[in-house]
């Protein structure tokens, strides 16, 4: 290694990969189906309302003379049986369609709304008989219901808006319930219920508002549905009859003369599609704009910044030097991180929520989620930069341990084919070689039967045999470096003893570094030889993990030690905890970022900030007041 | 207080199976044992939030605090809205201001939302929340499991301070030992639906009884050299 190490190390180009991301983001309003859905409900907006102001005239004008004619110049639609001009009553029509199908879809939502909220609040039988009826209700097709419920209410735009209304309900009342069984599970609600809020008032208070917004986005789009179905009413007669006019009524009068002149039924068609399409677009817009917070993962910029930094280290595994993790918008969670780690020794990187500590792994995996860009002097696993490694040789080289193992197991696939997948994909394995393998790799992290277990499903397995599962994926390649975030956060204690205890032996017997990440000091100091603290994306000291307790030297971690209740806590006294709060990560200042909590800031704190500098035998601090 | 012969069962599985467990007026029982040992369902059927069978004998106004404040608190309530929930309309106005003093937190919270907080403030808002339904009996289920750790010491330092100043009872659940030891006067540890050792704490963490118990406190994470 080291000699591949030097030889990399004479061609490294510093100079700097970039790898760029889409620029593009919060672009939900500017993308042509959003641009085209709002002209397009504007333009509608408009038309029912000066329409038939401007047309009205035209639209009702006999003319006895131009009896269903052809496009002219004078009527570029053509007449009806009237003569009346079929442009002006297409324009003057679009009125009365968009207001009857602005009731249906009311109609239709408040029917929905109330039918699948009232299991909320009635008794456990009436409520059981609602959903059934729902249940049923969705089951029937729409069209139909409407055609019936119009037919019993009599024909004409009263039946058709109820028929439509009707139709619509069941979809609403299924959403409404759906969301509303989900906020009802929430322990805000339990709380609620235990302070002796009536279930009425846990409704209106708690459960609509916090369905409300999807609600209301299904409401753009059942529009559309609603205008779209009216028009299908009156184009089959059901809906508004003569003397009123909506578009249906004008393409089922214009269809029967479709093979003289198709211009008479183009036009109300045409008019029907646009405000259909419209809303319907919309609606899309309107819930990608909701969930855009969840905008899905992409390429991230890396950016190698050319400056060199000293020569590379021959002897790391892993060498990070001055690592920056930004999301746009001035928040940066990683900031001018450097970090080495030999072969062979376990580093643990400790620091509360939001301190950078997952970013920071994230980065040297690659996985930094879009938009963060990743900037760093330099990024070497193994004696070469990161972003000169293929996927195949990043897969081999370093593993992952995720909090949840179930992230990292595909629960459709047997644990063994996963594992095999690894050396088929990165090794070129053949398949049995690969499942020989895995059931030896399996085995290997003290998988019980193994053979037995790889033909089973995640779920199958416990969460301690999981992550055990994902460990042996890890060590299907070769990997030089295992980083392992918060791998036994989610497991019991007694649990998290023996995964410990196993990452150690895999660390010991093949000699692959460790990076294990926590925010629990006490493991921390437990399994590791080399301890990491980072406060507000910066390391502020490092030491030997043995010299933890006693010889921490920088007030945050003497804090964070001191604030750790063990079984030999003084329980007469009060447990020393840190005021206030890590600033955010676009808000930390020009000085010490840990200088509004510390009991010995000064002034030069709160605007200078200290450098990482060697504080004792293998220890560095970054602390004005303790180093100097 | 007393619990007897709670069972507590979801379709075929028991969750908590026959436990009988005595909590003495203003004394604090912790409960420890790991997940799947039953330790939340008995919170929730001691709270009336699932169904049981067995016996709650003495229990009037019970409040509960939940794990995680960033779920327990109705992100579109303000705090003072929150916290005034069980509260009659025409007190409200006095007794939001006196329990978010009485948590430690400013008056001038009352008007902001969760999102505005952080964890420990959040988790503090629910503490008030459930002192404003004046419980007999408060339940704390993992409480401190979703802080960081430089804040759970202050908000057990004020679950203590709160237990002494205001008399409560306490039933104080957590898969972390040396957070129970802190806060109770006596430990029940919960080994698969089961209560299997309750005893005075020092006797429990010192002097275990059960196989089990003996694993616990092994298993629990010390720093070395710490003297």
């Amino acid at each position: 290694m080291g000699a591949r190490t030097a030889a990399d190390g004479g061609v490294e180009q510093a100079a700097g990969h970039v790898k760029k991301g889409p620029g593009r983001r919060g672009g939900v309003w500017r993308s042509a189906p959003a641009l085209i859905g709002g002209a397009l409900v504007l333009l509608m907006a408009v038309l029912a309302v000066v329409g038939p102001i401007i047309w009205g005239a035209a639209a009702e004008r006999i003319d006895a003379g131009a009896i269903l004619q052809g496009a002219s110049a004078e009527h570029p639609l053509g007449t009806d049986n009237l003569g009346r001009d079929l442009l002006a009553r297409v324009l003057v029509a679009g009125r009365y369609s968009l207001a009857l199908a602005l009731l249906a879809t009311l109609i239709g939502a408040t029917v929905g709304i109330v039918l699948g909220a009232l299991p909320s609040v009635l008794p456990r039988r009436g409520a059981r008989l609602v959903t059934g009826a729902v249940n049923a209700l969705v089951a029937f097709p729409g069209l139909l219901l409407a055609m019936f419920t119009a037919v019993a209410t009599g024909l004409g735009a009263r039946g058709a808006v109820l028929g439509i209304g009707v139709a619509i309900a069941p979809g609403f009342a299924r959403l409404t319930q759906t969301l509303a069984a989900s906020v009802a599970g929430a322990d805000y609600v339990a709380a609620a219920r235990m302070l002796g809020v009536p279930r009425r008032r846990i409704l209106a208070r708690h459960i609509l508002p916090n369905i409300a917004e999807p609600l209301i986005l299904n409401l753009a789009q059942s529009l559309g549905g609603a205008l779209l179905g009216l028009a299908g009413m009156s184009f089959l007669g059901l809906g508004v009859q003569p003397p009123d006019f909506d578009w249906g009524r004008l393409l089922f009068d214009g269809f029967t003369w479709i093979y003289v002149n198709p211009e008479v039924a183009l036009g109300p068609a045409a008019a029907v599609a646009l405000a259909g399409i419209g809303f319907n677009l919309l609606g899309d817009t309107l819930a990608r704009a909701a969930s855009r917070s969840s905008a899905g993962q992409r390429d991230t910029a890396r950016t190698a910044p050319p400056e060199r930094a000293g020569e590379p280290d021959p002897d790391a595994v892993l060498e990070v030097h001055d690592l920056t993790v930004s999301f746009p918008g001035g928040s940066t969670p990683v900031r001018g991180l450097s970090l080495s780690i030999a072969p062979g020794e376990i580093v643990g990187l400790v620091g509360e929520s939001g301190s950078g500590k997952s970013l920071t792994a994230a980065a040297i995996g690659g996985l930094v989620p879009y938009p963060g860009t990743v900037t760093y002097g330099r990024l070497r696993l193994g004696g070469a930069d990161v972003a000169t490694l293929s996927g195949k040789e990043l897969g081999t080289a370093l593993a992952m341990v995720f909090q949840d193992p179930m992230a990292s197991l595909n629960p459709a696939l047997k644990v063994g084919g996963q594992l095999a997948e690894v050396a088929v994909v990165h090794q070129g394995a053949s398949r049995a070689d690969a499942r020989r393998r895995a059931v030896d790799r399996l085995g290997h992290v003290q998988l019980p039967e193994p053979a037995k277990q790889a033909a089973q499903h995640p779920h199958e397995l416990s969460g301690g045999m999981r992550q055990r599962a994902v460990i042996a994926m890890g060590l299907m390649g070769t990997p030089r470096l295992i980083v392992a975030d918060e791998p036994t956060t989610a497991l019991d204690v007694t649990v998290q003893r023996q995964i410990l205890r196993l990452l150690r032996e895999v660390v010991e017997e093949t000699g692959a570094a460790l990076l294990f990440i926590s925010h629990d000091i006490a493991v921390v100091g437990e399994l590791c030889d080399r301890v990491v603290v980072m406060y507000a994306g910066r390391v502020v000291e490092e030491l030997p993990a043995d010299r933890l307790a006693d010889d921490a030297a920088h007030p945050y971690t003497r804090a964070l030690v001191a604030s750790l209740p063990d079984l030999d806590t003084d329980r007469g006294r009060p447990l020393a905890g840190i005021p206030g709060t890590q600033p955010a990560p676009a808000r930390v200042g020009a000085g010490c970022a840990f200088a509004g909590r510390c009991p010995l800031a000064t002034e030069r704190c709160r605007s200078e900030r200290p450098e990482l500098v060697v504080h004792g035998l293998r220890q560095r601090v970054a602390c004005w007041e303790v180093t100097s | 207080m007393r619990i007897e012969g709670l069972t507590v069962r979801y379709g075929g599985f028991t969750a908590v199976d026959d436990v009988t467990l005595e909590i003495p007026d203003g004394h604090a029982v912790g409960v420890v044992g790991e997940s799947g040992s039953g330790k939340s369902s008995l919170a929730r059927a001691v709270s009336g939030l699932v169904p049981y069978t067995g016996r709650i004998e003495g229990a009037t106004r019970i409040q509960m605090v939940f794990q995680d404040p960033y779920a327990s608190l109705d992100p579109r309530m303000t705090i003072g809205e929150t916290v005034g929930e069980g509260i009659a309309k025409r007190r409200r106005a006095t007794e939001v201001p006196r329990l978010l003093g009485l948590v430690q937190l400013p008056a001038e919270l009352a008007g902001r939302y969760p999102r505005e907080l952080s964890g420990g403030q959040r988790q503090r808002v629910a503490i008030a929340r459930a002192l404003g339904g004046d419980p007999a009996l408060l339940i704390a289920d993992e409480i401190t499991g979703s802080l960081d750790v430089s804040v759970q010491g202050t908000v057990l330092n004020l679950v203590r301070g709160l237990r002494d100043e205001l008399g409560l009872s306490m039933l104080f659940i957590s898969h972390n030992l040396a957070v129970v030891r802190y806060v109770a006067d006596t430990i029940a540890v919960m080994h698969r639906g089961r209560i299997v050792e309750h005893g005075p704490t020092e006797q429990v963490i010192g002097e275990p009884a059960h196989d089990y118990t003996r694993t616990l406190l092994a298993a629990v994470p010390r720093l070395r050299g710490r003297s």
